[in-house]
Protein backbone atom coordinates (compact mmCIF):
# COMPACT_ATOMS: atom_id res chain seq x y z
CA UNK A 1 0.00 0.00 0.00
CA UNK A 2 1.42 3.70 -0.89
CA UNK A 3 2.30 5.84 1.99
CA UNK A 4 -0.87 7.97 0.25
CA UNK A 5 -2.97 5.26 0.52
CA UNK A 6 -2.09 5.25 4.43
CA UNK A 7 -2.44 8.80 5.22
CA UNK A 8 -6.05 8.41 3.02
CA UNK A 9 -7.20 5.77 5.96
CA UNK A 10 -5.52 7.72 8.74
CA UNK A 11 -7.56 10.46 8.09
CA UNK A 12 -11.08 11.41 6.59
CA UNK A 13 -9.89 14.14 3.97
CA UNK A 14 -8.38 13.28 0.72
CA UNK A 15 -5.03 13.30 0.64
CA UNK A 16 -4.95 15.11 -2.90
CA UNK A 17 -7.60 17.72 -1.06
CA UNK A 18 -4.51 18.28 1.28
CA UNK A 19 -1.86 19.05 -1.07
CA UNK A 20 -4.00 21.19 -2.90
CA UNK A 21 -3.34 23.00 0.35
CA UNK A 22 0.37 23.86 0.44
CA UNK A 23 1.53 27.19 -0.77
CA UNK A 24 3.35 26.76 -3.62
CA UNK A 25 6.89 27.11 -2.71
CA UNK A 26 9.95 25.01 -2.78
CA UNK A 27 9.14 22.14 -1.04
CA UNK A 28 11.31 19.00 0.05
CA UNK A 29 8.58 17.20 1.40
CA UNK A 30 5.12 16.50 3.20
CA UNK A 31 4.02 14.64 5.54
CA UNK A 32 0.88 14.11 7.94
CA UNK A 33 0.96 13.57 11.29
CA UNK A 34 -1.16 13.89 14.90
CA UNK A 35 -3.53 12.53 16.90
CA UNK A 36 -5.63 11.03 13.79
CA UNK A 37 -2.58 9.66 12.41
CA UNK A 38 -1.53 7.95 16.00
CA UNK A 39 -5.34 6.32 16.00
CA UNK A 40 -5.99 8.84 19.11
CA UNK A 41 -7.97 11.41 17.52
CA UNK A 42 -11.73 12.09 17.35
CA UNK A 43 -14.07 13.98 15.16
CA UNK A 44 -12.81 17.30 16.90
CA UNK A 45 -9.40 16.62 15.80
CA UNK A 46 -7.36 18.53 13.71
CA UNK A 47 -4.98 17.88 11.19
CA UNK A 48 -1.28 18.36 11.03
CA UNK A 49 0.26 18.37 7.40
CA UNK A 50 4.49 19.06 7.85
CA UNK A 51 5.60 20.93 5.48
CA UNK A 52 9.79 21.23 4.77
CA UNK A 53 10.52 24.38 2.59
CA UNK A 54 13.67 25.97 1.89
CA UNK A 55 12.54 28.99 3.67
CA UNK A 56 9.58 30.46 4.91
CA UNK A 57 8.74 33.76 2.52
CA UNK A 58 8.19 36.43 4.70
CA UNK A 59 5.26 37.57 2.57
CA UNK A 60 3.33 34.38 3.27
CA UNK A 61 0.25 35.06 4.83
CA UNK A 62 0.17 33.14 8.11
CA UNK A 63 -2.16 31.88 10.75
CA UNK A 64 1.24 32.10 13.70
CA UNK A 65 4.88 32.83 13.14
CA UNK A 66 7.07 31.53 15.40
CA UNK A 67 10.78 31.12 15.69
CA UNK A 68 11.10 27.69 14.30
CA UNK A 69 8.37 27.84 11.87
CA UNK A 70 5.26 28.99 10.71
CA UNK A 71 1.50 27.77 10.58
CA UNK A 72 -1.42 28.35 8.00
CA UNK A 73 -4.29 26.81 9.83
CA UNK A 74 -7.14 25.83 7.19
CA UNK A 75 -10.73 24.16 7.32
CA UNK A 76 -11.19 21.60 4.69
CA UNK A 77 -14.28 19.94 4.98
CA UNK A 78 -15.31 19.23 8.41
CA UNK A 79 -11.20 19.54 9.51
CA UNK A 80 -9.31 21.86 10.59
CA UNK A 81 -5.94 21.51 8.57
CA UNK A 82 -2.68 22.74 10.33
CA UNK A 83 -0.13 23.31 7.53
CA UNK A 84 3.30 23.97 9.27
CA UNK A 85 6.27 24.95 7.60
CA UNK A 86 9.51 24.28 8.65
CA UNK A 87 12.44 25.80 6.97
CA UNK A 88 15.27 23.18 6.28
CA UNK A 89 17.65 25.22 8.19
CA UNK A 90 15.09 24.81 11.67
CA UNK A 91 14.74 21.06 11.32
CA UNK A 92 18.82 20.81 11.07
CA UNK A 93 19.04 23.19 14.18
CA UNK A 94 16.88 20.76 15.95
CA UNK A 95 18.08 17.72 15.22
CA UNK A 96 21.65 19.24 15.95
CA UNK A 97 20.23 20.15 19.58
CA UNK A 98 19.24 16.48 19.97
CA UNK A 99 22.30 15.19 18.89
CA UNK A 100 24.18 17.19 21.71
CA UNK A 101 22.29 17.05 24.39
CA UNK A 102 24.59 15.36 27.40
CA UNK A 103 22.16 12.44 28.19
CA UNK A 104 23.94 10.54 31.10
CA UNK A 105 26.19 12.88 32.46
CA UNK A 106 25.23 13.36 36.10
CA UNK A 107 27.06 16.80 36.02
CA UNK A 108 24.46 18.13 33.32
CA UNK A 109 20.95 18.94 34.01
CA UNK A 110 18.93 18.44 31.39
CA UNK A 111 15.39 19.29 32.30
CA UNK A 112 13.31 20.70 29.31
CA UNK A 113 16.39 21.17 27.42
CA UNK A 114 14.51 20.75 23.95
CA UNK A 115 11.47 22.99 23.62
CA UNK A 116 7.87 21.83 23.62
CA UNK A 117 7.02 22.61 19.96
CA UNK A 118 10.98 21.04 19.17
CA UNK A 119 9.56 17.43 21.22
CA UNK A 120 6.55 17.85 19.53
CA UNK A 121 8.10 17.97 15.89
CA UNK A 122 10.49 15.31 16.58
CA UNK A 123 7.43 12.77 17.58
CA UNK A 124 5.62 14.04 14.92
CA UNK A 125 8.11 13.47 12.54
CA UNK A 126 8.69 9.85 14.13
CA UNK A 127 5.08 8.91 13.87
CA UNK A 128 4.34 10.80 10.63
CA UNK A 129 3.42 9.39 7.06
CA UNK A 130 4.83 11.03 3.68
CA UNK A 131 2.78 12.50 1.28
CA UNK A 132 5.29 13.71 -1.19
CA UNK A 133 8.75 12.88 -1.82
CA UNK A 134 9.50 10.28 0.36
CA UNK A 135 12.90 9.91 -0.13
CA UNK A 136 13.18 13.27 1.25
CA UNK A 137 11.12 12.36 4.24
CA UNK A 138 13.64 9.33 4.91
CA UNK A 139 16.28 11.83 4.36
CA UNK A 140 14.49 14.26 7.26
CA UNK A 141 13.65 11.18 9.03
CA UNK A 142 17.40 9.97 9.27
CA UNK A 143 18.95 13.34 10.73
CA UNK A 144 17.05 12.35 13.46
CA UNK A 145 18.05 10.11 16.29
CA UNK A 146 14.71 8.87 17.55
CA UNK A 147 16.73 6.46 20.47
CA UNK A 148 18.13 9.54 22.03
CA UNK A 149 14.56 11.13 21.53
CA UNK A 150 12.93 8.39 23.76
CA UNK A 151 16.07 8.57 26.05
CA UNK A 152 15.72 12.36 26.71
CA UNK A 153 12.51 11.83 27.51
CA UNK A 154 13.07 9.19 29.60
CA UNK A 155 15.29 10.81 31.87
CA UNK A 156 13.34 14.38 31.34
CA UNK A 157 9.95 12.63 32.66
CA UNK A 158 11.82 11.03 35.97
CA UNK A 159 13.46 14.62 36.46
CA UNK A 160 9.82 16.05 36.68
CA UNK A 161 8.88 12.85 38.71
CA UNK A 162 11.80 13.46 41.63
CA UNK A 163 10.44 17.43 41.86
CA UNK A 164 6.79 16.31 42.81
CA UNK A 165 8.10 13.22 44.64
CA UNK A 166 10.35 15.59 46.95
CA UNK A 167 6.98 17.93 47.43
CA UNK A 168 4.91 15.48 48.47
CA UNK A 169 7.45 14.12 50.99
CA UNK A 170 7.98 18.02 52.13
CA UNK A 171 3.82 18.48 52.15
CA UNK A 172 3.63 15.56 54.06
CA UNK A 173 6.42 16.53 56.65
CA UNK A 174 4.55 19.93 57.19
CA UNK A 175 1.13 18.10 57.65
CA UNK A 176 -0.58 19.64 54.40
CA UNK A 177 -2.47 16.91 53.55
CA UNK A 178 -4.66 18.45 50.91
CA UNK A 179 -1.55 19.43 48.79
CA UNK A 180 0.46 16.46 49.18
CA UNK A 181 -2.65 14.08 48.11
CA UNK A 182 -2.99 16.30 45.12
CA UNK A 183 0.38 16.57 44.49
CA UNK A 184 1.00 12.81 45.02
CA UNK A 185 -1.21 12.12 42.12
CA UNK A 186 0.58 14.23 40.22
CA UNK A 187 3.64 11.84 41.08
CA UNK A 188 1.78 8.70 39.83
CA UNK A 189 0.76 10.14 36.61
CA UNK A 190 4.34 11.62 35.71
CA UNK A 191 5.46 8.29 36.68
CA UNK A 192 3.52 6.75 34.19
CA UNK A 193 4.40 9.67 31.71
CA UNK A 194 8.03 8.03 32.19
CA UNK A 195 7.24 4.23 31.58
CA UNK A 196 5.26 5.29 28.42
CA UNK A 197 8.55 7.51 27.42
CA UNK A 198 10.33 3.86 28.17
CA UNK A 199 8.37 1.80 26.30
CA UNK A 200 8.84 4.03 23.11
CA UNK A 201 5.00 5.89 23.30
CA UNK A 202 6.67 9.36 22.81
CA UNK A 203 3.60 11.41 22.15
CA UNK A 204 4.24 13.77 25.43
CA UNK A 205 -0.10 14.80 25.67
CA UNK A 206 -1.65 14.22 28.84
CA UNK A 207 -5.28 14.06 27.34
CA UNK A 208 -4.11 11.13 25.66
CA UNK A 209 -2.48 9.16 29.26
CA UNK A 210 -5.89 7.13 29.12
CA UNK A 211 -5.31 5.92 25.41
CA UNK A 212 -1.42 5.33 25.65
CA UNK A 213 -2.14 3.34 29.03
CA UNK A 214 -4.39 0.90 26.91
CA UNK A 215 -1.23 0.82 24.40
CA UNK A 216 0.75 -0.43 27.38
CA UNK A 217 -0.68 -3.12 27.88
CA UNK A 218 0.45 -4.89 24.86
CA UNK A 219 4.16 -3.32 25.85
CA UNK A 220 4.65 -4.16 29.26
CA UNK A 221 4.48 -7.49 30.95
CA UNK A 222 2.90 -5.32 33.53
CA UNK A 223 0.79 -3.07 31.55
CA UNK A 224 -2.30 -3.71 32.69
CA UNK A 225 -1.07 -3.87 36.26
CA UNK A 226 -0.05 -0.32 36.15
CA UNK A 227 -3.15 0.68 34.57
CA UNK A 228 -5.39 -0.72 37.09
CA UNK A 229 -2.91 1.14 39.34
CA UNK A 230 -2.90 4.09 37.59
CA UNK A 231 -6.77 4.49 37.82
CA UNK A 232 -6.95 3.66 41.48
CA UNK A 233 -5.12 6.73 42.16
CA UNK A 234 -6.92 9.01 40.08
CA UNK A 235 -10.54 7.61 41.07
CA UNK A 236 -9.99 6.83 44.56
CA UNK A 237 -8.78 9.78 46.66
CA UNK A 238 -9.55 9.02 50.28
CA UNK A 239 -11.10 11.89 52.67
CA UNK A 240 -9.61 10.58 55.91
CA UNK A 241 -6.49 11.95 57.35
CA UNK A 242 -5.61 8.43 57.71
CA UNK A 243 -6.50 7.80 54.15
CA UNK A 244 -5.14 10.50 52.39
CA UNK A 245 -1.48 10.39 54.79
CA UNK A 246 -1.58 6.39 52.82
CA UNK A 247 -2.85 7.40 49.62
CA UNK A 248 0.39 9.67 49.38
CA UNK A 249 2.37 7.04 51.11
CA UNK A 250 1.07 4.48 48.21
CA UNK A 251 1.44 6.84 45.57
CA UNK A 252 5.17 6.90 46.33
CA UNK A 253 5.78 3.89 46.56
CA UNK A 254 4.52 3.01 43.51
CA UNK A 255 6.37 5.71 41.90
CA UNK A 256 9.53 4.02 43.03
CA UNK A 257 8.63 0.72 41.84
CA UNK A 258 7.71 2.18 38.39
CA UNK A 259 10.79 4.63 38.13
CA UNK A 260 13.22 1.72 39.53
CA UNK A 261 11.74 -0.83 37.64
CA UNK A 262 12.80 1.37 34.16
CA UNK A 263 16.36 2.31 35.63
CA UNK A 264 16.96 -1.48 35.84
CA UNK A 265 15.62 -2.23 32.48
CA UNK A 266 17.84 0.86 31.45
CA UNK A 267 20.93 -0.49 33.10
CA UNK A 268 20.57 -3.98 30.89
CA UNK B 1 15.66 0.78 67.67
CA UNK B 2 16.06 -1.34 64.52
CA UNK B 3 18.70 -4.38 65.42
CA UNK B 4 19.51 -4.25 68.62
CA UNK B 5 23.39 -4.10 68.98
CA UNK B 6 25.23 -7.83 69.45
CA UNK B 7 21.78 -9.62 69.68
CA UNK B 8 21.38 -12.08 66.61
CA UNK B 9 18.50 -13.78 68.07
CA UNK B 10 16.14 -10.74 67.57
CA UNK B 11 17.06 -9.14 64.26
CA UNK B 12 14.38 -11.85 63.14
CA UNK B 13 11.96 -10.16 64.81
CA UNK B 14 12.61 -7.38 62.44
CA UNK B 15 11.57 -6.39 59.06
CA UNK B 16 13.28 -3.67 57.78
CA UNK B 17 11.34 -1.75 55.59
CA UNK B 18 13.00 1.23 53.17
CA UNK B 19 10.89 4.25 53.81
CA UNK B 20 8.05 5.53 51.60
CA UNK B 21 10.46 9.10 51.38
CA UNK B 22 13.49 7.87 49.93
CA UNK B 23 13.97 7.43 46.37
CA UNK B 24 16.69 5.53 44.87
CA UNK B 25 17.72 6.56 41.54
CA UNK B 26 20.95 6.08 39.09
CA UNK B 27 23.22 8.94 37.87
CA UNK B 28 25.63 7.60 35.39
CA UNK B 29 27.16 4.37 36.94
CA UNK B 30 26.32 5.01 40.17
CA UNK B 31 23.41 4.78 42.60
CA UNK B 32 21.54 7.39 44.82
CA UNK B 33 19.19 7.26 48.00
CA UNK B 34 17.82 10.14 47.82
CA UNK B 35 15.48 11.97 50.64
CA UNK B 36 14.64 15.51 49.93
CA UNK B 37 18.25 17.17 50.04
CA UNK B 38 20.45 14.22 51.83
CA UNK B 39 21.70 11.86 49.27
CA UNK B 40 23.72 8.83 49.90
CA UNK B 41 25.86 7.33 47.26
CA UNK B 42 25.48 3.35 47.89
CA UNK B 43 28.08 0.40 46.36
CA UNK B 44 26.20 -2.36 44.47
CA UNK B 45 26.16 -4.78 47.64
CA UNK B 46 24.37 -2.07 49.23
CA UNK B 47 22.02 -1.22 46.80
CA UNK B 48 21.45 -5.71 46.94
CA UNK B 49 20.41 -5.14 50.21
CA UNK B 50 18.42 -1.92 50.14
CA UNK B 51 16.41 -3.74 47.51
CA UNK B 52 15.53 -6.37 49.49
CA UNK B 53 14.53 -4.86 52.49
CA UNK B 54 10.85 -4.77 51.70
CA UNK B 55 9.20 -5.26 54.98
CA UNK B 56 8.27 -8.80 54.56
CA UNK B 57 12.44 -10.22 54.99
CA UNK B 58 13.89 -10.65 58.12
CA UNK B 59 17.54 -9.87 58.39
CA UNK B 60 18.59 -13.39 58.45
CA UNK B 61 16.21 -13.89 55.29
CA UNK B 62 18.02 -11.07 53.81
CA UNK B 63 21.45 -12.22 54.71
CA UNK B 64 20.27 -15.54 52.76
CA UNK B 65 19.31 -13.94 49.69
CA UNK B 66 22.66 -11.84 49.84
CA UNK B 67 24.82 -14.51 50.34
CA UNK B 68 23.07 -16.64 47.29
CA UNK B 69 23.65 -13.47 45.25
CA UNK B 70 27.57 -13.20 45.86
CA UNK B 71 28.61 -16.79 46.70
CA UNK B 72 31.86 -16.32 46.22
CA UNK B 73 32.18 -14.83 49.26
CA UNK B 74 32.27 -15.32 52.66
CA UNK B 75 28.87 -16.27 54.14
CA UNK B 76 29.46 -14.69 57.48
CA UNK B 77 31.12 -12.09 56.28
CA UNK B 78 28.38 -10.77 54.05
CA UNK B 79 26.22 -11.53 57.16
CA UNK B 80 28.31 -8.99 59.27
CA UNK B 81 28.02 -6.81 55.82
CA UNK B 82 24.40 -6.97 55.81
CA UNK B 83 23.64 -6.02 59.69
CA UNK B 84 26.41 -3.29 59.05
CA UNK B 85 24.33 -1.45 56.15
CA UNK B 86 21.11 -1.93 57.57
CA UNK B 87 22.33 -0.05 60.68
CA UNK B 88 23.52 2.64 58.40
CA UNK B 89 20.36 2.88 56.51
CA UNK B 90 18.52 2.70 59.61
CA UNK B 91 20.61 5.89 61.35
CA UNK B 92 20.55 7.97 58.42
CA UNK B 93 16.49 7.41 58.69
CA UNK B 94 16.15 5.57 55.46
CA UNK B 95 13.86 2.63 56.90
CA UNK B 96 10.71 2.07 58.48
CA UNK B 97 11.12 -0.85 60.61
CA UNK B 98 8.45 -3.60 61.19
CA UNK B 99 8.29 -5.70 63.72
CA UNK B 100 7.44 -9.19 62.40
CA UNK B 101 5.94 -10.37 66.02
CA UNK B 102 3.35 -7.57 65.58
CA UNK B 103 2.39 -9.26 62.66
CA UNK B 104 1.64 -12.49 64.33
CA UNK B 105 -1.95 -12.97 64.99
Amino acid sequence: MSDAADADIAVDVPVAEILRGVLPCSVRTTWISGSLVEGFGNTGSDIDVFVAVDAIDPNWSMTRRVTTHAVDVRIIGKRRVDYEYWPVSSIFAVAAKLADLRLDDPATNILDALEPVEVEFIHRLKVGLPLSDRESYADVRRCFDFERFRRYLVQNAIQYVDDAFDDTVGMLESGDLDCAVLRARDVVELSIDALLYHRDVTNDKAKYRATKLRQLRSLDLDGEEYRMAFWRFESEIPHSTHGRQNYARDALRFSSAVIEAIQREQQC
Amino acid sequence: MLIPANDGAHSSDVLPHKAFYVRKRRSGESTYLIYLTSIVRIAPLSEAIWDACDGRTSIPAIAGVIASRYSELDPDLLAALVVQNIECFRDAGLLESVDASSRRV
